[in-house]
């Protein structure tokens, strides 16, 4: 019994390894670690928070700053939408809606629109979170 | 920019050292005599507070975390714990000025004549092995990535990053409403490790991931140490070490825990069901401080396992004593709780002075949501990641008939219960809050649990009424 479990749990070192590996290689970790952000105001960028075991997304800057869309990664289903929504409803002063939904329970896209907090420059909302520049617009 | 390259985890290395140094001496002068698992565990673990204090006050008084304060402070801590060390060295076995550095040699020496073929074979060695495998492959992942913790991108490395770059804890930025998603009113033990260790030996990853490695041996020294307490048998404790650290490693690996404060909070946790394992004698009173004052310092969750172990602990000393309840329960209590209260005084003054409480901390107890918690955390159990291993949960009540282990389970039914509390109480969404923390929590309970389990099967020719 002792070692069929401790077996058991090698296997299941072995396979978690693998799969963090796998995950590991398929993540395009930025060249840079993750940095406090400060807005440089470029019009269109890719931007990625990596929220580790659950979800990745990808956030869309517009002109001003502002969060245009966010797209959970797909291969990491419904846990990565429930992520990326967890991560963008902490940020205040926006509004989430769902877009260009195909009719399926959970919309692979969403929009994220509203102003910057007023008085505060673009970009207050999202200053404190850690981005990571995926080089380039998708 | 922080970038890639920068951080020195040699450095960083250093620096963990020096802490835990600081709390060496302490542990050597009060428990000389327990085990060497038993001694490490406390001794990293008041290591770290005491950095974690020395660091509060530096930045309460207004002095900066310059790499200058951070290796300051640690020096000081640590020759004032070698120093402490050195006393009770010299007064213990009277042999000189330097018995612990010989003391330590000679351990290292014996540890290394032990792996002599001959004695490869032994169950003890094997478990020695595993859990240095176990140590080292958590440290490569954590060294290549492979494992970073989502909590440590979402809040726990931005409040570090922030706090280093302000020199200290930085109670403005945390009370800026849109910064709510940090997690304000968690305690800062967490963040301020790592900031001064950003600070000492550069701001990136490469240090964050020695810490978080520090956090995993910990863990793997409390399972130990609880296996020696729990199981009847050598082979016994070995094979419920061996299973508790492999569980830890699949979990921690596969689910990417390096960075979050669940390693250390499943090391407190277990060290904590540790301590209610040993005999329950005077000198486990200082035990139950350090562990329960951890426990206090790492993560909100962990402010009810501390008073969950506090009176557990007094409860039994109060039995071990039955000539002299109220005084022995009253000096027990002095003497465990004081660096709890502390930790949490300063904790409370941190969080309600400054106005970090978040309300989404609180609500009133819905019974209408337990079938969604249950199943929730059903479905988190069985979440392949987990190997089914948090099944072990169901068998608390059984452990807990148990004499020898009947505090340790209750400890770890206390907590499980508070979880179950929190969330049918908390004001957002069941599903989502238990699909997005369940599994992490767990984690604190389900290596401890599995020790107890097996040490129980170790137990089984014994009556359950019986020590």
């Amino acid at each position: 019994m002792g070692a069929a479990l401790v077996a058991w749990l090698l296997l299941g070192v072995a396979v978690e390894s693998s799969q963090a590996i796998r995950f590991r290689l398929a993540d395009p970790w930025p060249a840079t670690e993750p940095a406090l952000w400060t807005p440089e105001g470029q019009h269109v960028e890719s931007l990625r928070i990596a929220s580790g075991q659950l979800s990745a997304c990808l956030y869309q800057r517009g002109l001003d700053g502002e969060l245009l869309a966010i797209t959970p990664d797909p291969a990491l289903g419904p846990q990565g939408l429930y992520w990326s929504l967890w991560v963008i409803s902490m940020l205040p002063d926006f509004d989430l809606r769902p877009v260009g939904a195909d009719g399926s329970a959970a919309p692979a896209r969403y929009l994220v629109a509203g102003a910057p907090r007023a008085g505060e420059g673009p970009l207050c909302a999202v200053e404190p979170l850690w981005l990571y520049d995926l080089g380039g617009a998708p | 920019m922080i970038t890639d390259g920068d951080g020195l985890s040699l450095v960083a290395t250093a620096l963990l050292g020096l802490w835990c140094l600081a709390g060496w001496g302490p542990v050597r002068r009060a428990r000389h005599a327990e085990p060497a698992a038993v001694r490490s565990m406390l001794s990293a673990s008041l290591g770290l507070l005491l950095a974690g204090l020395g660091l509060g006050l530096l930045s309460a008084i207004g002095v900066s975390w310059s790499p200058a304060a951070v290796w300051g402070l640690a020096l000081v801590s640590a020759l004032g714990g070698l120093g402490l060390a050195e006393r009770t060295g010299a007064a213990g076995a009277g042999r000189g000025h330097f018995p612990t550095f010989r003391s330590a040699l000679s351990s290292a020496s014996s540890s290394i004549r032990s792996l002599r073929p001959e004695v490869m074979g032994s169950v003890r060695t094997i478990e020695l092995l595993v859990l240095a495998g176990a140590a080292s492959l958590f440290a490569a992942a954590s060294a290549l990535r492979m494992n970073v913790h989502a909590d440590y991108v979402y809040h726990w490395g931005q409040k570090a990053a922030r706090f280093a770059l302000a020199g200290g804890v930085d109670l403005k930025y945390l009370a800026q409403p849109w910064n709510a998603y940090l997690h304000p009113d968690y305690p800062s033990l967490l963040p301020a490790l790592h900031a001064a260790a950003f600070n000492a030996a550069g701001l990136g990853w490469p240090v964050a991931a020695v810490l978080a490695t520090a956090f995993f041996v910990l863990l793997l020294f409390a399972i130990r140490a609880l296996a020696d307490a729990a199981a009847k048998s050598a082979p016994g404790a070995a094979l419920a070490s061996i299973v508790a650290a492999l569980g830890a490693t699949a979990f921690a690996v596969g689910f990417r825990q390096a960075g979050g404060a669940d390693v250390i909070m499943a090391a407190a946790v277990t060290a904590a069901v540790c301590v209610l394992v040993r005999p329950a004698t005077r000198g486990s009173d200082f035990d139950v401080a350090v562990v329960a004052a951890l426990l206090a310092a790492v993560k909100l969750e962990g402010l009810p396992a501390a008073a969950a172990l506090l009176a557990l602990h007094a409860l039994r000393r109060v039995s071990a004593e039955p000539g002299a309840r109220v005084r022995t329960a009253l000096a027990t209590g002095l003497r465990s709780a004081g660096p709890t209260a502390v930790v949490v005084g300063v904790w409370a003054w941190l969080t309600f002075g400054h106005g970090l409480f978040l309300e989404s901390n609180t609500g009133a107890f819905d019974a209408a949501r337990l079938p969604t918690v249950l199943a929730g955390l059903v479905k988190t159990a069985l979440l392949p990641d987990w190997w089914g291993l948090p099944l072990v949960l169901a068998a608390l009540p059984a452990l807990a008939l148990h004499r020898r282990l009947r505090f340790a389970a209750l400890l770890l039914l206390a907590q499980l219960l508070f979880y179950v509390y929190s969330y049918t109480s908390g004001p957002v969404d069941t599903a989502h809050w238990i699909a997005t923390s369940a599994a992490r929590l767990l984690f604190h309970l389900v290596p401890a649990a599995l020790v107890l389990a097996i040490a129980a099967a170790d137990h089984w020719t014994e009556p359950l009424e019986e020590d």
